[in-house]
């Protein structure tokens, strides 16, 4: 939709700040009650939901008569966690921030108004299906000697899609190595596309080109298509989110069912097809990424619009899904946490539905380097205060910000992507 | 405007060029709200010549200081809910107080040192960790409370315990808009920190505001005390899953709804409850409230208003009433003496629990942490207007006498369709002080896009039925009472000239004033 | 015409006086404020001969200091700072103008004294909110408009309780009402025509007279009458009392029996002041004092309203339960002295006879402040401490220790019992005394008389807006000139 037909929406913010504060219920802590990374950092209220949404009224009402950079800063350091979203629909009936977020930013890149650093990855994306830029021809390079079956020449039970940050870090290829030995506990046949994978296209999306996202996505379901899987499987959160909200909400279907290896895990766990021989002594603390969960709560397409019911009340129709998060992954990574022997679980303040954001989505990462190693440390200072000794989580994007900050800011704190524990519990080496 | 650059340039020295932005889509962004009468002035309000974020009472000092050097305008608001402090002036600098958040529980002396941005509820949640509340105004635990212990209005449903938040003030810092600090009360005495906001000699608390204060128009409070009250038993924490969660049991907590068909035996029944002491939170609204709280979504809400389930219930409006006892003995007490006086005056009590799980999580979430009032407030239509008489009086001034001549003055609006039909009783009451004094007020939902709309003429017409009929003094809080009695509005003017000697606060309400005439 | 003729003018011969006799009355008081004698006194018995009053002194260059309570006075603020001042003395105003049970309030002029309105209220099942024991001739308004503590903390929701609206004639000599008597109705009979009772603490506007007035000694107007918040009178009734050797603990206990609202009358006193209540002489003081704990929790309990009896009952037993917590026996009897006497005696009773504060020595020094609760035994240990170094024993020191504003604060009274040919000798030690106690962090809330000038100079900004407001409301500097901050208006 376009930024114009969300006007009713943007000018129904009602300035509560609740898009600025995990729910008043949850707050355990002063320290620990802020939600939303932008306004965290650069304090205006602009850098909030509340006032992009003012911002996209302004916009859509002709009141500014010019992009200025302030404003692309506005609209684009952000990592689109989503955490204003489902704060606000707590409170508010009449506005779906993440949806105007996302609109502001594909009006700003349709207007030309794009951030540098963006076009580096929309033209690695445009030239070699990944957001590095890096030859689309070693994407698969991580596999070899494993064995996997190549779904470009005979059809598999599970696609493991691998996305652009694993198959291209190599720090990363150990842990796709664990998680395909655990993932063969299971039976299936497990396939790649390997150099024919291509980016799941949610970065470019949420960077604002919405064209080059519908381009990945339907490359991504043909190759599903094309594989007879019967079920796609990423440790990645970020393709994980962009699968379960952007593919149905853009209009794309999988088909097949996008299971994040953390759900593939413990079903294997309750299968009894996994078992746990080691115990690791570890007190951990699990960071929820926001792709996996409350953006991983599966999106819905709507078209409609904002009419008046009855006077002086007006409502989208017709009715909208109401997104709070609910239904995104928070229970799988816990339940495997708490079934491998000697890991000791400790919640942070901030979690599921209301966690605090990694700071590397959003195309942030990419182009506001102080935010993405700001937000990451907030999470870190927040992890070391439940004084467990692990960071645990499950997509290489948060534990790439987590780790690169923890080296710059020092800190006795281990980062674990959860496949490594599951590993090492079941007595991988 | 555009500000001098001499001025934004001096700005930044004094905070910090991340601190200042005149940029035009910053500047849009603090001139939006909807919310208090947007249906008649639009939710766009004046543009502000520059924005700034003090992190410092001394930073807030430069700025002032600044402000006045340039002939320039200054405001501050915190967390900008509702009765945001946006600019009324073009030439003036808002200043965001965000950066200005911290809190600090002074024990045992039972108050809080609060900035500016400190929620009420992020002051809750460290008070309940040391066996203290505080005041909750009813907007919600989002709001500031230095803001409405200083600037505003500051009541709640808490207030039949911790009053309104004029009565909360300790020591107070004060930036006032000639560029100078007044601190209040015990602050400037060595070595004595800030347990006490009057004197030595006069009060200089009574200059800051009365019943409502000046909006942002008497300079920037940097730093207040609060006083705390007394909470028994563990911290109140929900867990679970949005919207409602779902609240830990408080052990010798109890909230009960409760509902009259006679508004002489309700009134009988309210001074009575007052005079037991026994009740942590009284709030008496709508069956039209209580849905916008239940609801998700306008077609929701619509939903359960054409199936009029919850107005067969509340047919009357209805009260939510909470305590929680410090001992079994106590609680026994409370709910004997409770059912007691409900039954002696006809009243009928309603476990939420009976009404399923969201009522008793609005119920229960509202009577400690004000959570979902601002809700009811605002939803369905997105604005609402605080009809008058809007009064602050006895129990039977305010239930007796306001509460039906403002029905009768919304009955006119919602027949012209200029305000959404919400049932006409949607009057928000509490009792303060043990019920010595009762606040009364009511809301008037509206929307923008409906093209009848016009929210604001409600209050002028709400106001002057407030001066006929001779109701609650807080009316002249706003302009209709002005030319009435204006010895109050000409001394309040003179106050505000006194510390501003160069009209360097954006000072709307002493503008209007003096525009009136006083 | 001479300003004693214009005033007769005004409020009749016989309500102006130049008697000497008279003047002296003024002249002085158990302060040190020092000794003025006054050119006149008025009694005005309406408003209206108040604001002709005030008007007058505007247009005459007059200087009037309001006096509400009759002798003995120990504050200074009554005792005029100028030469040739008119005491405008309105003890004579003794209307109890209404009083209301529903509502629980009660309206009275200047002169209503305690214990006149009390009588009142009892026939009305309703409580005033005493001071500790104050004099038989204390005003209410007095009392109230300076700030007073009253000995029932938990209704202390503010300092300025329990005054909810109020009438003035400021020093321009404009009317003004505050509160719930503000309006919009113009009389208080059409306000109580819409259920009004002028009850409401606040002033309706950006800005609260009734405040900025309160603890002025009387810069910026006068008061008329007020409306003063009253409670209910308890059904059922003890006092208890708990015994320590020093008020720290009781303190603290006291502190945590207020958070439990377990108590109304709730207070810490020492032996000496405990004795001084209840005894009339020297000698019985003495002879009380030896019987008791060097320092006494004073705690009553009271069951109000519904089901009084089973409120009692309940705070009775957790009274205990939470007493023995902190290892403390509250008793209905102490030193010989049982709860009932000292209910009948002391709790909503003035003085009897000689006010008690001049039972011991015929004279007696105050200071008074300040302070968190929990610091009140240390500001108390440092003023004995310096008693006793500078040889003032510790047996003529009475403490009274009473949390008000929920317990936010605690007013810390020091009394020195003093002979009247003591009272030069012991100024040293009274301002060293002060002195210490203010460096050191106690709270001079209302700086009478010499005290003035050894907290202001700290407060420089805040003396600066407090003379600018009261060029606003009292132009000429009529009002009580020459106190507090106000020595250059």
């Amino acid at each position: 939709m376009a930024l114009s037909d969300y006007h009713y929406e943007m000018s129904h913010c009602h300035r509560c700040s609740y898009c600025k504060f995990i729910p008043f219920q949850l707050i355990k802590s002063k320290r620990f009650s802020y939600l939303c990374p932008s306004i965290t950092l650069r304090n205006f209220h602009s850098f909030s939901a509340g006032g992009r949404a003012a911002l996209g009224l302004a916009i859509a009402e002709g009141r500014l008569d010019q992009y200025t950079e302030m404003m692309k800063q506005i609209v684009f350091e952000c990592t689109m966690c989503g955490a204003c979203q489902v704060q606000c629909r707590t409170f508010n009936f009449n506005l779906n921030p993440i949806e105007v977020m996302q609109a502001l930013r594909t009006h700003f890149v349709e207007q030309g108004e794009i951030v540098p650093e963006h076009m580096f990855v929309i033209e690695g994306l445009k030239r070699e299906d990944n957001v590095f830029g890096e030859p689309k021809k070693h994407r698969g390079d991580w596999a070899e000697g494993l064995g996997l079956k190549d779904i470009s020449r005979e059809k598999v039970d599970v696609l493991l899609h691998v996305g652009c940050r694993m198959s291209f870090d190599d720090e990363f290829w150990s842990v796709l190595k664990m998680a395909v030995e655990i993932m063969q506990c299971s039976g299936l046949s497990v396939g790649i596309a390997g150099s024919e994978e291509s980016c799941c296209g949610g970065r470019a999306l949420e960077m604002g080109f919405e064209g080059v996202f519908n381009t990945f996505a339907e490359a991504m379901a043909g190759r599903v298509k094309a594989s007879g899987a019967k079920q796609v499987v990423t440790l990645c959160a970020d393709c994980y989110g962009t699968f379960q909200e952007h593919y149905p909400s853009h209009g794309w279907g999988l088909d097949a069912e996008v299971v994040h290896i953390t759900q593939f895990i413990s079903h294997l766990i309750d299968q009894g097809k996994l078992k746990f021989k080691n115990k690791i002594p570890l007190s951990v603390t699990y960071h929820d990424p926001c792709h996996l969960g409350r953006r991983g709560e599966p999106g819905v397409q709507w078209k409609g619009e904002y009419k008046r019911l009855a006077p002086h009340l007006f409502g989208p129709v017709p009715e909208k899904p109401i997104r709070l998060g609910r239904n995104g992954c928070y229970d799988a990574p816990r339940d495997i946490l708490q079934a491998i022997p000697g890991v000791e679980l400790t919640e942070m303040e901030r979690t599921r539905e209301y966690s605090w954001c990694c700071g590397a989505g959003g195309g942030v990462l990419e182009a506001f380097e102080e935010m993405a190693e700001k937000t990451a440390h907030e999470r870190l200072l927040e992890a070391e205060a439940t004084g467990a000794q692990a960071l645990v989580t499950a997509c290489p994007w948060c534990e790439r910000n987590f780790r690169d900050t923890l080296d710059s800011s020092g800190g006795s704190l281990k980062i674990y992507d959860i496949v490594e524990l599951v590993h090492q519990a079941m007595g991988g080496e | 405007m555009t500000i001098p650059i001499e001025a934004k340039k001096a700005l930044e020295e004094a905070l910090g060029s991340e601190n200042v932005s005149d940029d035009p889509g910053v500047i849009e962004t603090y001139s939006y709200m909807n919310g208090l009468g947007s249906g008649a002035t639009g939710y766009w309000w004046a543009r502000p010549a520059c924005v700034v974020l003090p992190g410092s009472t001394e930073e807030v000092q430069k700025a002032v200081i600044i402000c006045n050097q340039h002939k320039l305008r200054f405001k501050a608001h915190s967390t900008g809910w509702i009765c945001c402090a946006l600019a009324t002036s073009k030439n003036c600098v808002l200043m965001d107080m965000r950066r200005m958040d911290g809190l600090e529980i002074v024990e045992p002396d039972g108050y809080v040192i609060t900035e500016p941005y400190a929620t009420a509820g992020e002051t809750q949640v460290e008070a309940m960790k040391r066996g203290y509340n505080p005041h909750l105004v009813g907007a919600g635990p989002n709001a500031s409370n230095l803001a409405s212990a200083t600037s505003m209005q500051g009541t709640g449903g808490t207030s039949v315990r911790t009053s309104m938040n004029e009565r909360n003030p300790l020591a107070i810092e004060w930036v006032l808009p000639s560029g100078e600090i007044l601190r209040l009360g015990s602050l400037e005495t060595p070595n004595a920190g800030w347990f006490c906001g009057d004197g030595p000699g006069p009060s200089l608390r009574g200059m800051m505001r009365g019943a409502a204060g000046n909006i942002g128009g008497n300079g920037v409070f940097t730093r207040i005390a609060l006083k705390l009250y007394p909470w028994y038993g563990p911290p109140y924490e929900c867990e679970g899953r949005p919207p409602f969660f779902k609240s830990k049991a408080l052990p010798l907590g109890y909230v009960r709804y409760v509902s009259w068909k006679d508004r002489d035996l309700e009134c009988d029944a309210l001074y009575r409850l007052g005079e037991t002491e026994i009740l942590d939170y009284s709030n008496r609204w709508s069956a039209s409230a209580l849905m916008s709280s239940l609801a998700i979504s306008n077609q929701d809400y619509r939903e359960m208003k054409k199936k009029g389930e919850l107005h067969k219930v509340f047919p009357n409006g209805y009260w939510t009433f909470f305590f929680n006892a410090n001992s079994q003995r106590q609680y026994d007490y409370n709910v004997k003496v409770f059912e007691h006086i409900i039954k002696d005056t006809g009243g009928t009590i309603i476990d939420p629990r009976d009404l399923g799980d969201p009522a008793y999580e609005v119920a229960i979430q509202n009577a400690v942490r004000a959570q979902w009032i601002g809700k009811s407030a605002y939803m369905p239509t997105g604005s609402n207007t605080g009809v008058p008489p809007l009064t602050y009086e006895t129990i039977d001034q305010c239930m007796k006498f306001s509460l039906d001549e403002t029905i009768s003055v919304k009955k006119e609006w919602i027949a012209k369709n200029k305000i959404y039909n919400d049932g006409e009783d949607n009057a928000y009451a509490c009792l303060d002080e043990n019920g010595h004094f009762l606040h009364v007020e009511h809301a008037a939902h509206s929307d923008w896009a409906e093209p009848e709309a016009e929210p604001l003429g409600i209050i002028l017409k709400g106001y002057g039925r407030a001066l006929e009929k001779g109701l609650g003094p807080a009316y002249m809080s706003m302009p209709a009472g002005w030319a009435k009695r204006s010895e109050y509005s000409r001394y309040m003017v003179q106050i505000q000239r006194m510390i501003d000697p160069n009209r360097a606060a954006d000072s709307m309400l002493t503008n209007a004033a003096e525009t009136m005439g006083a | 015409m001479t300003a004693k003729s214009r005033l007769a003018q005004i409020i009749g011969d016989s309500q102006v006086s130049d008697d000497p006799a008279d003047l002296e009355g003024f002249s002085t008081d158990h302060s040190y404020a020092g000794k003025t004698t006054p050119a006149l006194i008025v009694r005005p018995g309406n408003p209206q001969e108040i604001q002709n009053v005030v008007k007058l002194a505007n247009e005459m260059d007059l200087n009037l200091v309001p006096v509400s309570s009759g002798a003995p006075r120990f504050r200074g603020d009554s005792v005029p700072s100028v030469d040739g001042a008119v005491i405008v003395d309105l003890s004579h105003m003794k209307k109890i103008m209404w009083i209301n049970r529903r509502n629980r309030v009660a309206l009275v002029e200047p002169g209503v004294t305690f214990g006149e309105l009390q009588t009142e209220l009892n026939k009305h099942g309703l409580r005033a909110m005493f001071p500790l024991a104050p004099k038989s001739n204390k005003s209410v308004i007095g009392a109230y408009m300076e700030r007073e503590p009253f000995t029932v903390p938990k209704y202390a929701w503010d300092l300025g309780d329990p005054v909810a609206g109020a009438e003035f004639v400021l020093g321009d000599g404009n009317t003004m009402r505050t509160g719930g008597a503000a309006g919009p109705a113009e009389t208080l009979e059409d306000q109580r025509k819409t259920g009004g009772a002028q009850k409401l603490p606040m002033s309706p506007i950006g800005m609260d007279f009734r405040r900025i007035a309160q603890g002025s000694s009387g810069n910026f107007g006068i008061c008329c009458w007020i409306s003063l918040r009253c409670e209910l009178l308890p059904e059922q009734e003890q006092v208890f009392f708990a015994g320590a050797d020093s008020p720290a603990p009781l303190m603290e206990a006291a502190r945590r029996f207020l958070t439990l609202r377990l108590m109304d009358e709730l207070y810490v006193v020492n032996s000496l002041n405990f004795a001084c209540l209840l005894k009339t002489s020297p000698e019985k003081i003495h002879a009380l004092q030896e019987k008791l704990p060097p320092w006494i929790l004073v705690g009553g309990v009271a069951g109000c309203g519904d089901l009084a009896k089973d409120q009692f009952d309940y705070k009775v037993a957790d009274l205990k339960d939470e007493a023995n917590r902190f290892g403390l026996s509250m008793t209905p009897r102490i030193g010989g002295v049982s709860g009932s006497a000292y209910l009948s005696q002391v709790v909503r009773k003035c003085a009897e006879g000689a006010y008690w504060k001049l039972r011991l020595k015929g004279d007696c020094r105050e200071i008074f402040f300040l302070t968190p609760p929990h610091k009140a035994a240390g500001y108390v240990e440092q003023a004995l401490d310096m008693a006793g170094k500078a040889g003032f024993k510790e047996d003529r020191i009475g403490v009274y220790l009473q949390m008000a504003i929920q317990g936010a604060v605690c007013h810390c009274g020091l009394d020195y019992y003093v002979a009247p040919d003591e009272t030069d000798s012991f100024q040293p030690l009274f301002m060293q005394t002060s002195q210490a106690l203010f460096e050191n962090g106690a709270y001079f809330s209302r700086p009478y008389g010499p005290w003035a000038d050894m907290v202001y100079p700290r407060y420089e900004t805040f003396a600066k807006y407090a003379r600018n407001l009261k060029a606003i409301f009292d132009p000429k500097g009529v009002m009580n000139p020459g106190k507090l901050c106000f020595k250059e208006n």
